[in-house]
């Protein structure tokens, strides 16, 4: 702890104590860890699920948009769109069901 | 010492042996948390991580450990860790979120030695934190009284 003191002259001492967060201790040990941490958009986590090393034949996709806020109209509904390979060139609004059907 | 003794006399010597048993404080942590990533894509959620050990040794009683980050966690977003312990008092999950300062997470400890004790992050977005970019903190836990 770290104490220090301060006077104003014709008014009265003032403590001000700095506590620092671990009380000081002479029987104490640290050990310090880093975690990382984030969150994937939507696209991302649609991209992960569909893998196009797994993809053989043609996919399509559709997209059924959910009802944005209020006064924001849906995002209009992506229908059937052909994938090339190793894309997935969706970014479906945030709620929206995706539905993916692979053919040959 | 010890010289010459005639027969019948006793001679005795003595030595003065200084003992002390000193503090004992050591903490370890072992393991690499796995990146703490939530794809619910803006739905929220948490996902936790209990690849990290630590290990303990005190002969002190009434130990405590406690934890913090060096950085508060993100708004929307939140941190928590919990600590098993066999010599103390678990606190359970605690939330560590904006714990610059250190926030006790076992209490009681007994002297003796504690060995790959699991600790578990959890990490959780509110709904509407939909994209996050990766980021860090530093979690130190503190063996003190």
């Amino acid at each position: 702890m770290t104490l220090s003191v301060k006077t104003i002259p014709g008014a009265v001492v003032l403590l001000l104590a700095v506590v620092p967060g671990i009380a000081l201790s002479q029987h104490s040990a640290s050990a310090s860890q880093t975690l990382r941490f984030g969150v994937l958009p939507v696209h991302s986590q649609a991209s992960a699920v569909t893998p196009s090393s797994l993809i053989t034949g043609k996919v399509t996709v559709s997209v059924e948009p959910a009802s944005g806020p209020s006064g924001v109209h849906p995002s209009p509904p992506v229908s059937h769109m052909l994938l090339a390979p190793g894309s997935l060139p969706l970014r479906p609004p945030r709620g929206s069901t995706v539905i993916l059907t692979i053919t040959e | 010492m010890c010289g010459a003794v005639a027969a019948g006399q006793t001679v005795s010597a003595t030595q003065r042996i200084v003992m002390e048993v000193k503090p004992v404080t050591r903490l370890v942590v072992s393991g690499a948390p796995s990146p703490l990533l939530i794809t619910a894509g803006g739905g929220g959620g948490s996902v936790t991580d209990r690849a990290s050990r630590y290990s303990l040794v005190t002969n002190i009683g009434g130990m405590r450990i406690a934890a913090s980050i060096d950085r508060p966690m993100p708004s929307g977003t939140s941190l928590a860790i919990m600590l098993e312990s066999s010599r103390g008092t678990s606190r359970g999950e605690v939330d560590i979120t904006g714990s610059t300062v250190s926030t006790d997470v076992v209490a009681g400890i007994r002297p003796g030695s504690e060995r790959d004790q699991t600790i578990t992050y959890r990490f959780s977005a509110l709904p509407g934190i939909a994209d996050l970019a990766s980021q860090e903190r530093t979690v130190t836990l503190t063996l003190t009284d």
